[in-house]
């Protein structure tokens, strides 16, 4: 885009030229991508330092002073948007832009509203977030390919010994055609020959070559495992610790597909390509060169003949492996329908009975079963349509060396023998010939791969941890001052939130759901950065910290508690791996959770997790209420879970809480009354703002507040609910 | 708290534009400023069911929602003119209608285009997911960065087009 925009804007800053503005007074530019409401154009805004400026593509323009403007915001709509500006009670639509531009219109928009509000912008460009989910980067062929290729030179040696293996097997190869030919019928079975009646040595030989053959054929595939394995290991553990490192925004982020595909069947397209494709493309090229170049000495004419079906066989190959990858990614489909229908009947096989559906779901299942068998019935047609094609032409190769050779031989132009050479040669030409165009689709299939995962190594985190990080022993002060943030563009979750939690103070987070409580959270362990303001632990800004020193002092208790494979006792120790046993027991105890762990048959060593035990809800929590308690962070994170539980359970937690919070900086998003009333102050959220704050008392009983209101809203509920 | 959903009587209802198509509502009489409307049904239903909101909407407000038109046609025709112009902006989705260059590459595609607000390159990654076929022959795609384009009838195109949508369709 780069000198694109560049002319654009020379040309524009000499129409402003024109209309009299000193271009040098500029502050920032942005143009859209639509002249009007849905219409593709553009519209120019230039950011002065007094007032807004915008352009029309037809040269019109008007000029607003920041003095007259309440401010600008940004409507977003299903793929395109509009800058709207606030006068007093006005409003009045100044520009339109689709999403491609919707970042640069986020950053532009922000530079207005700060000089409207007299502050100084930070108008550089790079300050501009990233504007797709993922930026497409086209790796172009060539370099994709060779990047690919750039993982076999670590392992010389192998490839060494596959390269001669290859010429050698090739040049093997070419041998028993020419004794089963020539020699076998003019030298062997020929009265003159010059090995007249030695069949059993030719035999021999022929049967010594293609052992070798064989022999070999071991080998190349031993060495080829053994190095795309390894070449396969490398690009599996590149692209999982790229992702590791990437920002949350990645993982949460809808374009870029199915993670798990490319760290497995992605890096698996490349591995068939590099220790199947490859090699084989080399043998097969290397033989269909050999071969065609002895025929054409042994005799040109009938080299020309044989090579006649040679391009239709490659053009039925070509078109038939499109219609076949249309077929069967139709199949994939169907297949993933029909599983779909299979898994939700099974999950929610309560919900089936209970609607007493289960008439129609073995109807769902019989159509998509009966339109996945359908295609795997076009499927077989297919290929029995393509494939007796196929081996009628190659055998039209061969009827046309039988025809011509014959005729040559009868006249005595060719020997019986030299006939019969060129038909073994023959039937080595077409096989490579196939297998070059499959090749290709294979080619076509590891590129398509590579290009996924390549994306996922090159891509830039967007949370990244300074090169001078500092390591320092927290205490847990907090501290966040004007901290504004969006997760997409444009849409602002928290606008201008500040608050403090001095070291030890337990503070609670409250508003309803989506006002942006679990963000605040997210913001002070960085899991994302904010767009404006700063989030200070100890006064020092999160962004200097190392991650670490950071994530090391933050214990996170949260709604939704993942527990990982493997057995309990692990699980309670993630955070600390180093732990005793001890040390792990004396935390669920603390926990309130050593006594259903040790009720169960297998104690701390209860598998969890994929085919492991199943806990409750209530176990799950008290499980990593006692990770946090073992890890022993100064700061700690409460993402209370709002399904209620049993009395008892719920006192339990309770008490392992409060034993968890004690001497600690707690913030807390909670809606227990309970723990509302445990915190040393309440901070409530509303729309991203920070609205209220002070004790629940206090809070609880002025008049018309969010949080008054919420409470008695509540506890309504709560006795409505006691009465029933 | 209203519990039932309010189909509006298309007489209470009088829209009006500002200078720059901004739309405004007067409902009942009573002015209610600017205001967003929503399909309830945008695959299905194009002019029909659709969601009045006070635009100062927010997700914890349900009440800013003033009601559901039925149809668009049951307004007065200039009513019905300022919904639809209203209605084509915020589902801006041009209609491709030809296409003079695309590329298919490592499973993305690169595409020249004419539609009908008028031209437009673009670029499509993972066209499993981004080629969404609809009924009779409609197909949508999404771009890289979310932006919808629209083929009302994809046996109508040139050939290389279909030759890269139809094995997703």
């Amino acid at each position: 885009m780069g000198n694109k925009t560049t002319m654009h804007e020379k040309e524009t800053l000499d129409n402003l030229e024109k209309l009299g503005i000193d271009t040098n007074s500029i502050i920032a530019v942005l143009e859209t991508d639509l002249d009007r409401p849905a219409n593709y154009g553009k519209t120019t805004l230039i950011a002065l330092p007094d007032s807004l400026c915008v352009l029309s593509e037809d040269g019109s323009f008007f000029i607003k002073n920041y003095k007259n403007i309440t401010n600008l915001y940004t409507d977003i709509y299903v793929s395109s948007g509009s800058i709207i500006i606030k006068e007093g009670d006005t409003l009045n639509a100044v520009a339109d832009f689709t999403l491609a531009v919707s970042a640069r219109v986020e950053w532009f928009v922000n530079i207005i509203n700060k000089l409207i509000a007299g502050e100084e912008p930070n108008a550089e460009e790079g300050s501009i977030r990233q504007n797709a989910d993922f930026e497409y980067i086209n790796n172009g062929r060539k370099k994709l390919f060779l990047r690919v290729l750039s993982y076999v030179p670590r392992y010389k040696k192998h490839l060494i010994a596959i390269m001669s293996i290859i010429v050698f097997t090739t040049l093997v190869n070419l041998i028993p055609p020419y004794l089963s030919g020539s020699i076998l019928y003019d030298e062997v079975l020929s009265p003159n020959g010059k090995y007249q009646g030695a069949i059993l040595p030719l035999v021999s030989i022929l049967i010594a070559i293609s052992g070798l053959t064989v022999l070999f054929g071991i080998l190349l595939g031993r060495i080829g495992a053994e190095m795309s394995g390894r070449i396969i290991y490398d690009i599996k553990t590149e692209v999982f610790s790229a992702m590791q490192n990437l920002g949350m925004s990645f993982f949460s982020s809808k374009r870029t597909g199915n993670l798990l595909n490319r760290i497995n069947s992605d890096a698996l397209d490349i591995q068939y390509f590099l220790n199947d494709g490859l090699p084989n493309f080399i043998i097969n090229a290397a033989t269909i060169c050999a071969i065609g170049i002895f025929l054409f000495i042994v005799n040109p004419l009938l080299s020309v003949a044989v090579l006649v079906p040679v391009p239709v066989i490659a053009l039925i190959i070509k078109k038939s492996t499109r219609k076949f990858k249309k077929i069967k990614w139709h199949s994939w489909r169907r297949s993933s329908t029909m599983n779909s229908v299979i898994n939700d009947t099974l999950l929610g096989v309560r919900v089936v009975k209970a609607f007493g559906k289960e008439e129609t779901e073995i109807k769902r299942f019989n159509e998509s079963s009966r339109l996945l068998a359908e295609n795997k019935v076009r499927e077989g047609i297919a290929a029995a349509r393509v494939f007796p094609m196929l081996s009628f032409i190659m055998s039209l190769g061969g009827l046309i060396v039988w025809g011509l050779g014959g005729g040559q031989v009868i006249r005595g132009e060719l020997t019986f023998g030299e006939l019969m050479t060129f038909v073994g040669y023959l039937s080595l030409l077409y096989a490579p010939v196939n297998f070059m165009v499959k090749t290709f689709d294979w080619w076509t299939n590891c590129m398509n791969s590579a290009q996924r995962i390549f994306e996922v190594i090159d891509r830039k985190t967007d949370v990244a941890e300074k090169e001078n990080a500092v390591e320092v022993e927290v205490e847990g002060n907090i501290e966040l001052k004007g901290v504004t943030f969006s997760y997409e563009p444009n849409r602002t979750v928290l606008k201008n939130v500040s608050f403090s939690v001095k070291k030890g103070e337990m503070v609670g987070l409250v508003g309803h759901s989506g006002a942006g409580k679990s963000t605040i959270t997210n913001l002070i362990t960085r899991l994302y950065d904010v767009n404006d303001g700063e989030v200070l632990i100890d006064g020092i800004n999160v962004k200097d910290l190392s991650f670490a020193c950071l994530r090391g002092s933050i214990g996170m208790v949260l709604q939704e508690t993942f527990l990982f494979e493997g057995t309990i006792g692990e699980n309670i120790a993630y955070g600390k791996p180093d732990a005793t046993s001890e040390e792990i027991a004396e935390a669920a105890k603390k926990a309130y959770a050593h006594d259903f762990i040790i009720s169960l048959p297998d104690g701390y060593d209860t598998l969890i997790g994929k085919g492991g035990a199943d806990l409750s809800g209530g176990e799950k929590q008290r499980i990593s209420i006692a990770r946090a308690i073992l890890m022993n962070p100064p700061i700690l994170i409460f993402d209370e879970a709002t399904s209620s539980l049993d009395t008892k359970t719920e006192s339990q937690i309770q008490k392992a809480m409060d034993f968890l919070v004690k001497d600690r900086t707690t913030i807390a998003i909670a809606h227990r009354f309970s723990t509302l009333k445990n915190a040393d102050r309440l901070v409530v959220v509303e729309k991203g703002e920070i609205v209220e704050e002070g004790t629940h008392e206090e809070l609880f009983n002025k008049k018309d507040g969010v949080y008054s209101k919420m409470a008695h809203l509540q506890l309504d509920a709560i006795k409505m609910e006691s009465s029933s | 708290m209203q519990e039932k959903i309010n189909f509006i009587n298309v007489d209470d209802l009088e829209f009006y534009t500002s200078d720059t198509s901004l739309l405004f509502l007067r409902y009942k009489g009573e002015d209610l400023g600017r205001v967003s409307i929503i399909r309830m049904f945008p695959f299905k239903y194009e002019e029909e069911y659709i969601v009045i909101r006070q635009e100062n909407y927010s997700r914890f407000d349900k009440e800013n929602e003033i009601g559901i038109l039925r149809a668009v046609n049951e307004l007065p025709e200039s009513q019905a003119k300022l919904v639809f112009e209203e209605l084509k902006k915020r589902y801006f989705i041009p209609e491709i209608i030809s296409v003079s260059e695309v590329k298919e590459e490592f499973g993305s595609a690169t595409w020249k285009t004419v539609t009908t607000a008028g031209e437009r390159d673009f670029t499509m990654t993972d066209l499993g997911t981004n080629v969404r076929s609809l009924a009779n022959n409609k197909v949508m795609l999404t771009d890289v960065y979310g932006n919808r384009y629209y083929i009302p009838d994809i046996t109508k195109m040139d050939d290389k087009t279909q030759k890269v949508l139809e094995i997703w369709i």
